[in-house]
């Protein structure tokens, strides 16, 4: 579970997320949407603890004790082309070890399960830049679950993959929410928000205008007013 | 091969190298006495050769080197740029601004510790200037602007120097040379040295984590600025004390680690003390090189060899990247 209170972001005199208090049950879903600019991924990284903002959030306020509570999988995910795919997952580990220290027993546990529940053990001995768009995702989310973290961020992980790829990538994480993670991921395709989330977050402006049931919160209204379209897919001037 | 196998590898040919070094001179010793020499147990020429200038010099190029290498391969790592080095980054045009300085006024003492002091204050400026947001575009365009402004005040001084014996000093000291190693160099160049390189090593779990994105090292528990600190005191401990002994030696950092990287599957982590091993055995060798080569009326100087052997590297890679 995850508490945030009056949470704002600034940059300069730009107020990108304003005021926003919610709270993401443990093993719930949130998806996070909203038009382009309306503050999801500054929320996500505020909360990450990557952008300074006002407000609290029920997270350590300790860098590494925060790091062994959430798992952040960014936006713009990288890694270097020539590491082996197992080496990439590992990261999700070694942090928390010393210069010297050794990956223990728990630590290779973690790596395997989260390696098979991403069905990513067959790229293992691969190079990372040999894999396609979709199969480094698989690997980044991977490594984001290998952390064994009990809260999980993500920042559009479908953006850029391509239909087999999203749905891959949303069942692995509405499995890894079954299995008692809490997720907050932001998403721009509403289909996907809908189908695989437990709650919608709508963000408008910087502002939380929407918390509601998946089902309800993608309402005529609510995409007429936000994202300024209709349900039927036409734009509104 | 392992990364240990490696390590152990290329340690054990800087140790050959240094070892071989100890023979090359324009007086030709025998295997017994220097190994005699080593210990104070040959004649006094001898052990004043082996223990006073033989042994600085080979002791020094391996420190020096080592230096440098461990700097490039954690500038690298940390900036995610195959191009970054001690030089590009302006630690050594800090240093040689301090050097340079001390020999304008004449005071040869202060040469060192002038060093030293202008590539820690290079390093202090560096994060004053990317204070905002620490991170690798941060630090390489302080960085770069620093040792710019350092390089173009060196210029100056150059330029006012107010003779020509004065001049060819400067000019000559930059080129980088070992030729006056001493004991005393090693003594202060070598704990210093090993400061710089235990700084650096220590920053080594990070920048694996790093190579995920800055954001994402943050979450995993990094600190960017913390990581900064240790990368840019450590490559100003080293960078400094190996330009006060033995002036400015290029592309040594540069293309060291590309080398290593090429050929072992080091991680960025242990890239560092293999690099930092490669180095110190790359400038044994071509300092021995250029001793063996060298008339005594033309001598060679280190940086000028390095450079000739790095630019069409540096080169080779800006091409490959491109």
């Amino acid at each position: 579970m995850i508490d945030l209170k009056n949470i704002s972001v600034r940059y300069g005199r730009k107020t990108v997320v304003d005021d926003v208090s919610v709270t993401a049950n443990a093993g719930q879903f949130i998806a996070l949407v909203g038009p382009n600019g309306s503050g999801k991924s500054s929320l996500l990284k505020a909360v990450a603890g990557l952008l300074p903002h006002d407000g609290a959030t029920s997270l350590p306020s300790s860098r590494t004790d925060r790091a062994k509570q959430l798992s952040y999988l960014a936006q713009n995910c990288t890694a270097p082309d020539h590491r082996n795919v197992e080496e990439i997952i590992a990261l999700g580990r070694t942090p928390f070890l010393g210069p010297l220290s050794k990956l223990s027993e728990a630590d290779q546990s973690a790596i395997d399960s989260a390696a098979k529940a991403c069905e990513t053990y067959q790229y293992f001995g691969r190079e990372f830049g040999t894999l396609s768009g979709g199969e480094q995702m698989r690997v980044h989310l991977s490594r984001a679950l290998a952390t064994d973290t009990p809260l999980l961020l993500a920042d559009e992980p479908t953006t850029a993959l391509d239909p087999y790829y999203q749905i891959s990538l949303m069942n692995i994480l509405r499995a890894s929410a079954d299995a008692g993670k809490t997720l907050i991921v932001a998403l721009h395709d509403l289909k996907l928000a809908e189908r695989f989330a437990d709650r919608i977050w709508v963000m408008q402006a910087g502002r939380l205008v929407a918390n509601e049931p998946a089902e309800k919160a993608l309402s005529e209204a609510m995409l007429h007013d936000v994202f300024r379209v209709t349900l039927s897919g036409e734009i509104i001037d | 091969m392992s990364t240990r196998r490696w390590l152990f590898l290329v340690g054990s040919f800087c140790v050959a190298a240094g070892l071989m070094s100890l023979f090359i001179g324009s007086t030709w010793i025998a295997v017994p006495d220097v190994l005699k020499g080593l210990t104070g147990r040959a004649s006094g020429p001898v052990n004043t050769i082996i223990q006073d200038i033989r042994l600085p010099r080979a002791l020094l190029a391996a420190l020096v080197g080592a230096g440098l290498g461990a700097s490039g391969a954690t500038l690298q790592g940390f900036t995610r740029n195959p191009l970054a080095a001690p030089g590009l980054l302006g630690f050594s045009a800090c240093a040689a601004l301090g050097a340079v300085l001390a020999l304008y006024f004449n005071v040869p003492a202060l040469i060192m510790p002038a060093a030293i002091g202008f590539a820690l204050l290079g390093a202090l400026a560096m994060t004053m200037f990317s204070r905002r947001k620490p991170g690798a575009s941060g630090l390489v365009l302080a960085g770069i602007g620093i040792g710019a402004l350092a390089t173009a005040i060196t210029g100056l001084i150059m330029n006012l120097a107010p003779n020509p014996w004065a001049l060819s000093e400067l000019v000559y000291w930059l080129m980088g040379s070992l030729k006056n190693a001493d004991r005393v160099d090693v003594l202060i160049a070598g704990p210093l040295t090993l400061a710089g390189c235990i700084l650096l090593f220590l920053s080594g779990p990070a920048l694996r984590v790093l190579g995920l994105g800055e954001d994402t090292a943050q979450s995993l528990g990094i600190s960017v600025g913390r990581t900064q600190w240790l990368i840019v005191l450590g490559c100003a401990l080293c960078i400094g004390s190996g330009v006060a002994v033995a002036g400015a030696i290029g592309f040594v950092g540069l293309f060291v680690p590309h080398i290593l990287r090429f050929l072992t599957e080091a991680d960025e982590a242990w890239l560092i003390p293999l690099s930092a091993l490669g180095g110190a055995s790359f400038l044994v060798v071509i300092d021995s090189l250029i001793r063996a080569t060298s008339g005594p009326g033309t001598p060679l100087y280190l940086g000028i060899v390095t450079s000739l052997i790095g630019v069409p590297f540096f080169l080779w890679l800006a091409w490959r990247q491109s």
